[in-house]
């Protein structure tokens, strides 16, 4: 036993070392983007310049940190709806979750912004019920049986997503047309922010999220494989799937109220963190975390700087990266399993 | 002794429309039972209630004497291991971490596998004959290899009740006869009891103790071998005339005249 105790350990040493490159990228992707943007910031220079230190905590530190929650956010949420439907081209954008979760923030923003229940905004509990409400729909459409169609999951998904940014289109210009380019940047996903005060309210929901999330990791890890088989080895999947489904909604809803459906994500890195990790969710997952908040990070870094002062949403940046990545994806899958 | 035992099921996927009808049961310890009939009469139905993973809509399944539901989960997966008849390939992974998931039972949630983990796994692909496929992945292996690895994901668990749905249908000829010897096998090694829902009616005899032909969700004759596999009754089973049954070396063997 002292020879298995050693492989465990091994094993388990092997999980350490995944999530301390997962970190160390984190680390370097922090320090780009902190750094980039139109006006660079170097440490002499915060040291020096009260201009660009109260650039650098006003803006840039809130936004850089924003980034990260909402990438690691995302990425982890798609680690874990590709799980749990065992589709790889499964995430919050493609499963309809992000255009609910605009929708329900579309409609809890026209009602007014600052309303809160008991302290916690209106805007967020309603994105969270968009969310909810826009699973549960694409589940029911693509489940027949025992079986749920992959295809059908992502068509439907992408519908109810067309479905979900007209509604909000239509309802924000009848509330107020003059709005309707902050309408566009928010559809895209973009992430202005002042201050640290948006991220102090968002952590309450976002956290929970997470550590749901990472108990899962083991079910999801058995669905990931065989859902039948999953329930044989005695996976609760009813549950699970539950769980996920709440868990997922409520993260992506918050995210959503706060930065817009910012698009693949939670596509394209899952699929880095399985091909540094390998397959097993049980890595998978929680790598998708660092490299999720580094990957956001870089790319809003990218959509601060490319234009010079103008900002282009960070929406559009993972669009054009992440797009391409799907149909690639998608092309290399039908090599295998038929959508 | 009576190990698994199932009294008055009903199952229904869509209401108004019965899939299994007031089936009652007994396997005892150390059995091979095979589950026939014809597409969709509900065997695959039938195994999934008995392996627990489907709940009935009415009546019971018992393990030992006790209701299945009232195992712990873990515990249950530690006794009885299914082998569904189709297993997802939605992502690359390798045969080994498949048959690692049947490890599960024994692992606690937070814990990766250990090295006896990793050779119980091994050792359940080297009994169906496939340990060289370890570390090749299940989206490039044949419908017939991945049907074999999920046999030893199942044999990982250490069961000692296996049911099988259906494990032999992309299986060719001699792999098909080595899985039955392989089951056999363990049941004289382990005292495994082996239930099977099959088409392969020519591996039954000698072989199996018990068959249980089934005829739109209910139970149309059971018994040995040699019983239910008489041309009568399979053409009641089958509803087909042509249905031929004869002993040829010691072997009962089973086909359809096509004329």
């Amino acid at each position: 036993m002292t020879g298995s105790l050693r492989t465990q350990r091994l094993s388990e040493q092997r999980f350490g070392q995944a999530m301390a490159i997962a970190a160390a990228v984190l680390v370097a992707c922090t320090a780009i983007a902190l750094w980039a943007g139109y006006e660079r910031i170097t440490i002499p220079r915060l040291l020096h310049d009260d201009v660009a230190r109260s650039v650098f905590f006003r803006l840039r530190l809130p936004r850089v940190i924003m980034a990260g929650i909402i990438g690691a956010t995302l990425a982890a949420v798609g680690a874990a709806l590709q799980a749990l439907f065992r589709n790889p081209l499964a995430e919050p954008l493609t499963l309809g979750v992000s255009g609910g979760g605009s929708l329900g923030a579309g409609i809890a923003i026209a009602l007014g912004w600052g309303a809160r229940i008991a302290g916690t905004p209106v805007v967020f509990i309603a994105a969270f019920a968009g969310s909810l409400a826009s699973i549960s729909l694409v589940y029911r459409i693509a489940r027949s049986g025992a079986v749920v169609a992959p295809g059908s999951l992502l068509l439907a998904g992408i519908v109810v997503n067309l479905i979900a940014n007209a509604a909000v289109v239509l309802i924000e210009y009848t509330i107020d047309p003059s709005r309707s380019l902050e309408i566009l940047r928010w559809l895209v996903g973009t992430l202005d922010v002042v201050g640290f005060s948006l991220i102090w309210q968002m952590l309450p929901f976002v956290l929970p999220g997470w550590l749901v999330l990472l108990l899962v990791a083991r079910d999801l890890h058995l669905l990931a494989v065989d859902e039948e088989s999953a329930a044989s080895l005695g996976v609760n999947v009813r549950r699970s799937e539950r769980i996920v489904y709440l868990a997922t909604s409520l993260l992506v809803g918050v995210t959503v109220s706060v930065g817009g459906s910012i698009g693949f994500v939670g596509l394209v890195v899952p699929h880095i963190a399985r091909l540094l990790f390998g397959q097993d969710t049980r890595f998978a997952l929680p790598a998708s975390f660092f490299l999720g908040a580094g990957f956001l990070m870089l790319a809003d870094a990218l959509a601060r700087s490319v234009m010079g002062q103008t900002e282009l949403p960070v929406g559009a940046v993972t669009g054009l990266v992440g797009g391409p990545f799907f149909l690639w994806l998608m092309r290399r899958r039908q090599r295998y399993v038929m959508l | 002794m009576i190990l698994l035992e199932a009294k008055q099921l009903d199952f229904h996927y869509v209401i108004g429309r019965p899939t299994v009808i007031d089936v009652s049961l007994a396997i005892r310890a150390g059995s091979m039972t095979a589950i026939i009939g014809s597409n969709g009469c509900g065997k695959s139905t039938l195994v999934r209630l008995l392996a627990g993973i489907l709940q009935p809509a009415k009546g019971s399944v018992l393990y030992r004497g006790v209701p299945l539901p009232s195992y712990e989960r873990g515990e249950r997966a530690r006794t009885i291991a299914y082998v569904p008849q189709n297993s997802a390939r939605a992502f690359p992974f390798t045969s080994l971490e498949v048959v690692l998931t049947g490890r599960t039972p024994y692992t606690s949630p937070f814990r990766l596998e250990n090295s006896h983990d990793t050779s119980v796994a091994i050792e359940a692909l080297e009994t169906v004959g496939v340990a060289h496929l370890a570390e090749r992945r299940i989206t490039e292996l044949s419908g017939g290899e991945r049907q074999l690895v999920s046999v030893a994901r199942a044999l990982a668990q250490q069961p000692e009740c296996i049911l099988l749905d259906e494990p032999s249908s992309s299986l060719d000829l001699k792999h098909r006869a080595q899985l039955i010897r392989t089951l056999k096998a363990l049941r004289s090694t382990r005292g495994m009891t082996v239930v099977m829902v099959t088409h392969d009616l020519n591996l039954l005899d000698p072989g199996f103790d018990a068959v249980l032909a089934m005829r739109y969700g209910a139970i149309a004759a059971s018994g040995a071998p040699s019983e239910v596999l008489t041309d009568a009754s399979l053409a009641a089973i089958y509803e087909d005339p042509y249905v031929r049954a004869r002993r040829i070396d010691g072997q009962l063997c089973v086909w359809s005249e096509v004329h």
